[in-house]
């Protein structure tokens, strides 16, 4: 979890300093990636008997999320430094 | 050494602190067994190591004013935290992060600077005027975010092995989750016909003159 927080600052140190839109996008993505360590280590650590896989599963989606965020990111990136 | 105290000053011992006393003890020896989930000193080991290079690899991304070598260390950094959950046991969420993460975004993102350099837009941030608001925003939201994860207890109880947390994991994401991967297949579709769409755009903008009239359009009476 500590290394999820530490990933998630970094994310945020880099959404903030940088300009460039793809540099941006990889912020977004090191902050989407301390998002997902966090899920798989608290599906580690809180064992549900109901929902064991829970949090997982939530990982994958999330995984298919920022796939998408890329797809239409690198789509607007392209556009944005023409304008 | 315990020091003998006299027995008017010792509180009145009840059945009821008695108990809780019992009941904190056990609460303490299951937390600090709990605190202990990964026994085994070498995936322990490579846990850390991989932390620990995912956050250098992250610093990297981050730090790199060559957009090019900040795109390289972001897919390192994402096959860094495929391979952490391979560790934890998450087999399918690190194959899922290989396939979408490194291949998916690393690539994508490689491939869109690789674009821009040949449109005449270079890869390299050079703006580092909020550095010092940054380094304070992030350190305050790690303060923020450790105190608030600082209360997380982990509960007992064990994982199944690896190949069957797999069979699982497939098994309720198609029966328990079928909704929210059918919703995400219609993201996915919504995204690639929108960066087509984008895409299109871009090309038609680019072959258009302020006038309106297409660039590709080869002027009258003239051969080729």
């Amino acid at each position: 979890l500590l290394l999820s927080t530490g990933l998630f600052s970094i994310g945020i140190y880099g959404l903030l300093t940088r300009r460039h839109a793809v540099a941006l996008l990889m912020s977004t993505q090191l902050m989407l990636a301390a998002v997902i360590i966090a899920l798989v280590a608290f599906a580690r650590f809180t064992y549900q008997p109901a929902q064991p896989l829970a949090g997982q599963a939530l990982a994958v989606f999330i995984i298919g999320v920022a796939v998408a965020e890329v797809i239409v990111g690198t789509a607007l990136a392209r556009r944005v430094p023409r304008q | 050494m315990r020091s003998a105290r006299p027995a008017g000053n010792r509180p009145p011992r009840t059945v009821t602190s008695s108990f809780a006393r019992i009941e904190r003890r056990v609460q303490n020896e299951q937390s600090a067994r709990e605190r202990r989930v990964i026994r085994d000193p070498a995936q322990a080991a490579g846990i850390y190591l991989t932390g620990a290079l995912i956050l250098v690899g992250g610093l990297a991304v981050v730090t790199l004013r060559n957009l090019y070598r900040a795109g390289v260390a972001l897919a390192l950094t994402l096959l860094m935290a495929a391979l952490l959950f391979l560790l934890l046991g998450a087999p399918l969420v690190g194959l899922v992060e290989l396939v979408g993460g490194v291949a998916g975004v690393g690539f994508m993102l490689l491939g869109s600077l690789i674009y821009l350099r040949r449109r005449g837009v270079a890869g390299i941030d050079p703006d580092r005027r909020l550095r010092p608001l940054s380094i304070l925003a992030a350190l305050a939201a790690f303060t923020l975010l450790a105190v608030g994860l600082s209360g997380a207890r982990w509960a007992a109880g064990s994982w199944p092995e690896a190949g069957g947390s797999v069979a699982m994991l497939a098994g309720e994401i198609g029966q328990r989750y079928a909704v929210a991967l059918d919703g995400l297949a219609i993201l996915l579709v919504a995204a690639l016909v929108g960066a087509f769409v984008l895409g299109g755009r871009e090309s038609s903008d680019a072959d258009t003159t302020p006038g309106g009239h297409r660039k590709s359009q080869r002027p009258r009476g003239r051969s080729t």
